[in-house]
């Protein structure tokens, strides 16, 4: 195909005198191509890493059995070992343990290597001995862990669980399909021990025996447990995770092949800038007996070379770039959601080919317009006329355009209406695409309406360059239609980042409001703050007054992740005090349980205000709304049952909260007590007497041990701005690199056009134009036409963060946020991108001045 | 108005013949002890094969390429003393261009673009512009065509509106550089008659440059330049 195009009408001797143009579109389409594809090979590495993980974790487990968060009862265990439908069940205990001289933090699993090895043979030691999979002293540990702690088989290690210390022996090393890398493994008698809950473990992994339906299996597993069974697929487990992360990788994606669609328009505007120098070659081809159609498919065959090429180089760099990332950076993009996961890089040839077929795309369709309308020129008049820019065109048709531009919005209008289609925002993305065509289908009679704004002034250089950009809006519309939606783009994730980071201080404000916060921390996620602890912590010195939180995970669908049910001590009628309420709030009636689900979990599950909704409470339908709260105060959980699942909750109302993605449902606590008996906290929020000194009161709280965090409120937030920071740091990236390509498209349209336009800039140094005169009027030029690309992105980007913010926002991740203009950032951008043009305008000034300007004047005789 | 006197210039070889096979920094003397001038209101042509040199030349008395030997003033001016700014200055007070291809910027109409000598020397109203550019139109014919864009023009009207752009300002010198050579016979002739007229009721010098034996017919003395030399042939 190469040969065939470099052999066509346009070969090696016409393209290579545009090498320049030619290396900056397929640099372009490579680095677009690269960015999508290294962000969609992190993502899917890190998702397929994670998915490893829990499978080696659940091995070939038909079912995994857990409790509520206190852990599932040993009898629940004994007994489902022993029913008929059961082949093997095997107990786990994860534990939070602090390993090694330098307590390092590590995920502790203990197991009856018996039953374990014949479900999850990941999780078994390798060890030269065989029996030492069978000692409670014995330790296995990860080929990563092992080599953080520099330890060698035989020797010892300390494991410290909530500050009971002990010392195994290291028996060998886990295999290399141990589902984490800093992991360890004891047997369970040892990992009793260390917890103290001898009467507990943390889940129970099944395999049915042959023929046993597994749903079958789940309800009669149900109904015979006298206290309700949490029960999952492993594949459940696997969907929901990969589902809860999901609009965040297709996010990236979608904002990585921003980049490509960018570089599609650089391609654009390089090749209508070669078409109108080549409009005398073209006109000539085309007298000489070559038809429109040829014509068409010789330019077309460019663009395509230029896309496969660049498509090959940016797979290449992307992943080199996905391998670099993953090695020195992980699977975690900055969301959180894979953070500590450490993949390899897995490449699939289908991913490879749909990036590929995407960038010859975007090449494709940036020379499409070129190439169509360099065949409809009339050959006679282009033979004729100086190259300039192409005469009456469909490019320059503003009635057209005007409608062209009038029916994209009006589709956008309708896509914002969609809902998400397979929980993807896909009308939202296709609306921003929409608005996207529309701005720069209209950027020509925008341009020139714009520039007619501007006075008439009596400056030789001002007027020359308002006018010509006025009354040839065309080409500046092709310099500018990759700066145009690179800014586009920026200015709108400018706002909705903005808007995101202004909302969430604000809801930090809100919802921070005591002195001091105490969070449980451990990866077995056990309540660290029992009734006693709370006594403790309430009649401590200088604490005015405590309220506990206890955080239950509720499932409300298989396919998705928990819920948080956050039982707090607050009450109906200060509840308005301690949430950030969104929505009118309602009257709520008598005899009922109210709740205030989360803005997540309203979206997520459909939840609106004053209805009812029945909520799962550790894997039972607890009918809130039938129980007396006064008369079943303090009764223990077991007194609830499955049939007490009737009816419903009562929504009092919806809140805002960014800290939990899965969704979030807040009861009163005394109510959560009232229904489940479990009087145990994780977290703490605690305001202290007048005058009185955190320092103090944190170390009179120091008994609490390592397994309790406590920050104070301005600590929280700055950890909470960090963390939103980090997440949205890749987003600022790949913001850059389409600003870069945008730039580069603009730079090279200034380049161009300076070039084209020699004998134009000649003839007015005869005319008396000084070198400083000529510089001031191209780089005037160059502001001007910047400014306007700066004009149409902004107006269009704002259109696009209320896309973000009111669709793709609520649609991906179900809250939403307060407009704020972050106003500095948007002129600093913006001023820069003026800059930015100006400079590459004095650059190419500066060059076409070093040629022999007054020469050039003579070239056409 | 102009006068040069010993006038010396030579060029890398590389310039005068791109594409030949030169020696590194090896030079071609294009003009060697030229002396020529040009009274106020004279119409002087210069004549000669190609690639002797003739636009050059031009370019030369415009100060738009240095000189290597002599001295060359303009309106009193010696060039040799004048820096970029100074040179651009005098273009614009005292010179006037036209030129083959005419060179009408596209994206401006008739009347704008002949204003543009007017503009650049600055000081006058947008008004003023106005009437001195309707002015000058319409004395070379033109007075309905000042809103046209110069895409529609025909040869023969582009130059007329090029030879209006020259005239605008009142230069002292015109300097024209084979203003017929795009265009027939009749509407050169046209073209040359309304120079030599309008240039002198202005009290304006012409140089011509000119391969047309017509064209240069029109002028009161004609030059050949040959052999880095320039020869009075007429009269």
């Amino acid at each position: 195909m190469i040969g065939a195009a470099l052999a066509g009408p346009f070969g090696w001797k016409s393209a290579w005198r545009f090498r320049a143009r030619l290396a900056l579109s397929l640099t372009a389409v490579a680095i677009g191509v690269a960015i999508g594809y290294a962000v969609h090979l992190i993502n899917t590495s890190a998702v397929e890493e994670f998915a490893r993980g829990l499978r080696a974790m659940s091995g070939t487990a038909d079912l995994v059995v857990r409790g509520s968060r206190a852990g599932l009862l040993l009898d629940v265990f004994v007994k489902l070992a022993r029913d008929p439908l059961v082949a093997v069940a095997s107990p786990v205990i994860e534990l939070d343990a602090r390993v090694g001289p330098a307590r390092k933090r590590v995920s502790v699993i203990g197991i009856d290597a018996l039953r374990a090895g014949t479900i999850a043979p990941a999780l078994l030691g390798e060890a030269s001995e065989q029996l030492d999979v069978l000692r409670d002293d014995t330790i296995f540990l990860s080929a990563t862990l092992a080599s953080e702690l520099n330890v060698q088989v035989g020797g010892n290690v300390d494991v410290e669980v909530e500050g009971v210390a002990r010392a195994f022996r290291i028996a060998g090393w886990l295999s290399a399909q141990a589902p984490e890398a800093m992991l360890a493994v004891i047997d369970i008698a040892a990992a009793q021990g260390l917890s103290g809950a001898y009467d507990r473990i943390s889940r129970l992994d099944i395999r049915l025996r042959e023929g046993v339906a597994v749903p079958a299996a789940i309800a009669q597993f149900q109904a015979q447990s006298p206290l309700a069974l949490s029960i999952e697929q492993p594949d459940e487990i696997e969907q929901a995770s990969a589902r809860l992360s999901r609009a965040y990788r297709v996010n990236l994606t979608v904002l990585a092949l921003m980049a490509l669609f960018t570089g599609a328009l650089l391609v654009f505007s390089c090749e209508a800038l070669m078409a109108s120098r080549r409009r005398a070659e073209l006109a000539l081809l085309r007298v000489l007996g070559m038809t429109r159609a040829e014509v068409i498919r010789s330019l077309l065959r460019q663009s395509a070379i230029v896309g496969i090429a660049g498509s090959i180089v940016g797979l290449l760099l992307g992943a080199l770039i996905a391998s670099l990332a993953l090695r020195y950076g992980g699977g975690d993009l900055g969301a959180g959601y894979y953070r500590g996961v450490q993949p390899g890089l897995s490449v699939s040839i289908g991913a490879a080919i749909t990036f590929m077929a995407c960038g010859i795309a975007a090449a494709l369709l940036g020379g499409a317009m070129p190439a169509l309308d360099a065949a409809r020129v009339a050959p006679a008049r282009a033979l004729r006329s100086t190259p300039d820019l192409l005469g009456a065109s469909v490019l320059q048709r503003t009635v057209l355009r005007w409608t062209s531009a009038i029916a994209f919005l009006v589709l956008a209008t309708l896509l914002v209406r969609l809902p998400p289609l397979l929980d993807l925002p896909l009308g939202g993305y296709g609306a921003i695409a929409c608005v996207l065509f529309a701005a720069l289908v209209s950027l020509p009679p925008l341009c020139a309406w714009i520039l007619r704004l501007l006075p008439h002034g009596r400056d030789l250089a001002f007027w020359l360059v308002t006018t010509r950009l006025r009354r040839a809006p065309l080409e500046a519309s092709i310099s500018l239609a990759a700066m145009v939606a690179a800014v586009s783009l920026t200015v709108a994730m400018a706002i909705m980042v903005g808007s995101f980071r202004g909302s969430l201080l604000q809801w930090l404000d809100r919802l921070l409001p005591a002195d001091l916060y105490l969070r449980s921390t451990g990866a077995d996620d056990r309540p660290r703050l029992g009734a006693a602890d709370q006594t403790r912590i309430a009649a401590t010195s200088g604490v005015r007054s405590v309220e506990f939180l206890r955080m239950e995970p509720v499932m409300l669908d298989p396919s998705r992740p928990r819920v948080s049910l956050l039982a707090r001590d607050v009450d109906r009628s200060s509840i308005a005090e301690r949430l950030p309420l969104l929505e009118r709030r309602v009257a709520i009636p008598a005899g009922v349980i109210p709740v205030w689900p989360s803005e997540v979990a309203a979206g997520l599950y459909g939840l609106r205000v004053g209805q009812t909704m029945a909520l799962p409470l550790a894997g039972a339908v607890s009918d809130f709304a039938a129980i007396d709260s006064t008369a079943r105060a303090g009764e223990p959980a077991s007194r609830l049952g499955p049939n007490d699942a009737a009816r419903a909750v009562f929504i009092a109302g919806i809140w805002r909260d960014y800290g939990r993605p899965q969704g979030a449902i807040v009861i009163e606590r005394s109510q959560y007590i009232a229904l489940t008996g479990d009087r145990a906290a994780d977290d703490a929020a605690i305001w202290f007497e007048r005058d009185e000194d955190a320092a103090r009161v944190t170390e009179s709280l120091a008994w609490l041990g390592s397994q309790v965090l406590m920050a104070t409120p301005g600590e929280i937030k700055r950890a909470s701005v960090q963390i939103f920071d980090r997440t949205f740091a890749v987003t600022y990236a790949l913001e850059a690199v389409a600003v870069l390509i945008g730039v580069a498209g603009l730079s090279a349209g200034i380049s161009a056009s300076v070039a084209m336009r020699r004998k134009e800039l000649g003839m007015l140094r005869h005319f008396g134009l000084s070198r400083a005169q000529l510089m001031r009027l191209l780089v005037g030029e160059g502001v001007a036409l910047s400014g306007v690309g700066a004009i149409v992105g902004s107006v269009t980007g704002v259109v696009l963060s209320w896309i973000l913010i009111e669709v793709v926002n609520r649609q991906s991740f179900h809250w939403g946020m307060d407009m704020h203009w972050p106003v500095g950032t948007l002129i600093g951008f913006i001023a820069a991108l003026i800059g930015v043009a100006a400079l590459a305008a004095a650059l190419s000034a500066r060059r076409v001045m070093g040629e022999d300007l007054v020469r050039s004047v003579r070239e056409d005789w | 108005m102009l006068s040069i006197s010993r006038l010396r210039k030579a060029y890398p070889a590389s310039i005068v013949a791109p594409g030949q096979a030169v020696a590194a920094g090896a030079t071609r003397l294009l003009f060697d002890g030229v002396d020529f001038a040009v009274g106020r209101g004279e119409f002087v042509a210069i004549t000669g094969e190609s690639g002797t040199g003739k636009s050059t030349f031009l370019n030369l008395i415009a100060g738009l390429e240095p000189i290597d030997e002599g001295l060359v003033e303009v309106d009193g001016q010696s060039l040799a003393r004048l820096d970029d700014a100074g040179l651009a200055r005098l273009r614009r007070h005292s010179l006037g261009f036209v030129f083959q291809a005419f060179h009408l910027l596209p994206y401006l109409t008739v009347a704008e673009n002949v204003a543009v000598p007017l503009r650049l020397l600055g000081g006058r109203s947008i008004r003023e512009i106005g009437q001195q550019v309707d002015q000058v139109l319409s004395t070379l014919g033109l007075a309905s065509m000042g809103q046209t864009m110069p895409q529609t023009l025909s040869g023969g009207e582009a130059q007329r509106v090029a030879i209006a752009r020259a005239l605008v300002h009142s230069p002292k010198l015109i300097l024209a550089d084979e203003p017929t050579g795009n265009l027939d016979a009749d509407n050169g002739a046209t073209v040359m008659r309304l120079l030599k007229d309008r240039a002198s009721a202005q009290g304006a010098a012409v140089v011509l440059v000119t391969h047309s034996v017509q064209a240069a017919a029109f002028a009161d003395r004609v030059y050949v330049l040959a052999d880095r030399r320039l020869t009075l042939q007429s009269p």
